[in-house]
């Protein structure tokens, strides 16, 4: 089988993690932040260590910024429940995940920048929605249909300037996109593990910039302050209640470290010649439609595209039944980023390449795919 | 035998209090449970290190930022440990 769902979850990991994943099992499965006893504390070590190296790779200066959560989506939840609520008001993108959009609105009132054919949103429309009850703008990093890169950088700037606070959702990013919440003037970032950071599944975490107010969603044991009813007060303890996934998060410091030796840098852009490589091929299949910026500059490893008239779903079952390509087909969990891209009706083939895969990956998808459309345009011909 | 016992709350905190010192210099820093004497009643966590180098202790938490709660001076004193606190 042909792995392209990378923007869903990495399949494979680096060996170091599944070695790391095995051998914490067995020596660091004791309750990390619980007692002071050897088993505890080397567990907590070792998380710590991991710590590091991920604020190594996001340049956070200080560990305790970083609060562990099973998945982005968790995290989501936890900055947005946790510092907005029903009086606010925020600003996010039409390039949203539902783990975005659905706790924003269920939570608070907001104003969507609109983004164009391509994905693309322009900065300056944001100085329009900025009301006096506007507190925050939310911004995917990457879109996770279309791949289409957000300017965080020019958001994070109007954000400041006009005393509002800004929070990156990098569940695609991190890992294949430099970031730097310093210079990106990031305030508050979720991020996932098992995508392109390449760690086990149940890893993620949210970044808390130190100008940030959070009240804590999830109350509960931390292994601190004990004898109150009142959650703790200092980070990471206010937003980590409960057992932590000790072995995964240990094993996550095997896949940082390789990212940090390679770079994101040098990862982004090797899955973005992958990406270039497949639009390139797909742009001479002539009943083919590709979604977002098709082979500039600001997109990473993930393509969406269509058969025209052919149901999305359909094709990447085709795809998986005769072609063994592990693709996804859909809305992707981010309708209305389909609105500005113009699928809506269809959904689209999403591929999305990741550290592993070749360029003999993406020109086996192009071959499938130029199969499908010619069959089925024969058949849609009643040849 | 006394040590000086640097009360940190988070055990993230206490970590990397631990190993800024012990990066610092010979200050045989380590993490320990808050003794119940000097905790609030519950959990919590502190570095035990040496009392030599208050100082150089508060300067290394300055520069890197790391908030502590309090000092202590922990002595044996006729077989039990005995805590005073450091203003």
């Amino acid at each position: 089988m042909l792995y392209l769902d990378n923007a869903a979850t990495s399949l494979k990991k680096p060996p170091g993690v599944y070695l790391s994943m095995m051998k914490n099992t067995i020596a660091n499965s004791a309750n990390s932040g619980r007692g002071g006893h050897f088993y505890s504390l080397r567990a907590t070590k070792k998380i710590y260590e991991t710590t590091e190296s991920i604020c190594k790779l996001f340049n956070i200066d200080s560990i305790e910024r970083i609060a562990y959560t099973q998945n982005a989506t968790y995290a989501l939840n936890m900055a947005i429940l946790g510092t907005l609520d029903k009086n606010s008001h925020v600003i996010i993108t039409q390039m949203e995940h539902n783990s975005v959009l659905r706790p924003v609105n269920k939570t608070c009132r907001y104003s969507v920048i609109k983004a164009d054919r391509h994905g693309r949103i322009r900065p300056a429309d944001i100085l329009n929605l900025i009301r006096p009850d506007t507190k925050m703008i939310i911004s995917t990093h990457a879109s996770n249909v279309c791949g289409t890169i957000m300017p965080i950088s020019k958001i994070s700037e109007i954000a400041h300037k006009n005393g509002l606070l800004f929070m990156v959702d990098a569940a695609q990013t991190a890992g294949c996109l430099p970031i730097d919440v310093e210079k990106d003037g990031i305030d508050l970032m979720a991020f996932s593990g098992h995508k392109g950071l390449m760690t086990p599944m149940g890893v993620g975490g949210l970044y808390v910039g130190d100008n940030v107010s959070i009240n804590p969603v999830i109350t509960g044991g931390t292994g601190s302050m004990s004898e109150s009813l009142v959650q703790p007060d200092f980070l990471p303890d206010m937003l980590q209640s409960g057992t932590l996934n000790a072995p995964a998060i240990i094993a996550a410091k095997e896949s940082a470290d390789l990212i940090l030796k390679e770079t994101p840098e040098a990862i982004g852009a090797k899955e973005h010649e992958l990406a270039v490589r497949l639009i390139n091929n797909l742009m001479n299949i002539d009943n083919v439609i590709i979604y977002g910026v098709g082979n500039d500059k600001d997109r990473n490893g993930t393509v969406a595209f269509n058969i025209r008239g052919m149901d999305s779903v359909m094709c990447a079952q085709i795809l998986n039944d005769e072609y063994k390509i592990c693709t996804r087909g859909g809305w992707h969990c981010a309708y209305p980023a389909h609105c500005a891209l113009g699928s809506e009706k269809t959904g689209a083939v999403r591929a999305s390449f990741g550290y592993f895969n070749t360029s003999h990956d993406a020109d086996k998808l192009t071959d499938a795919i130029y199969r499908i459309s010619k069959h089925y345009k024969h058949k849609k011909n009643g040849v | 035998m006394s040590n000086l016992i640097v009360t940190a709350g988070s055990v993230t905190t206490a970590i990397r209090l631990e190993k800024q010192l012990n990066y610092a210099g010979d200050l045989n820093a380590a993490v320990i449970h808050t003794p119940p004497a000097i905790s609030t009643g519950g959990c919590s966590y502190s570095v035990r290190t040496s009392p030599d180098k208050l100082s150089l202790i508060k300067q290394i938490m300055s520069n890197k930022k790391i908030r502590v709660r309090k000092f202590y001076i922990e002595e044996l004193v006729n077989g039990e440990r005995v805590y005073s606190a450091l203003s």
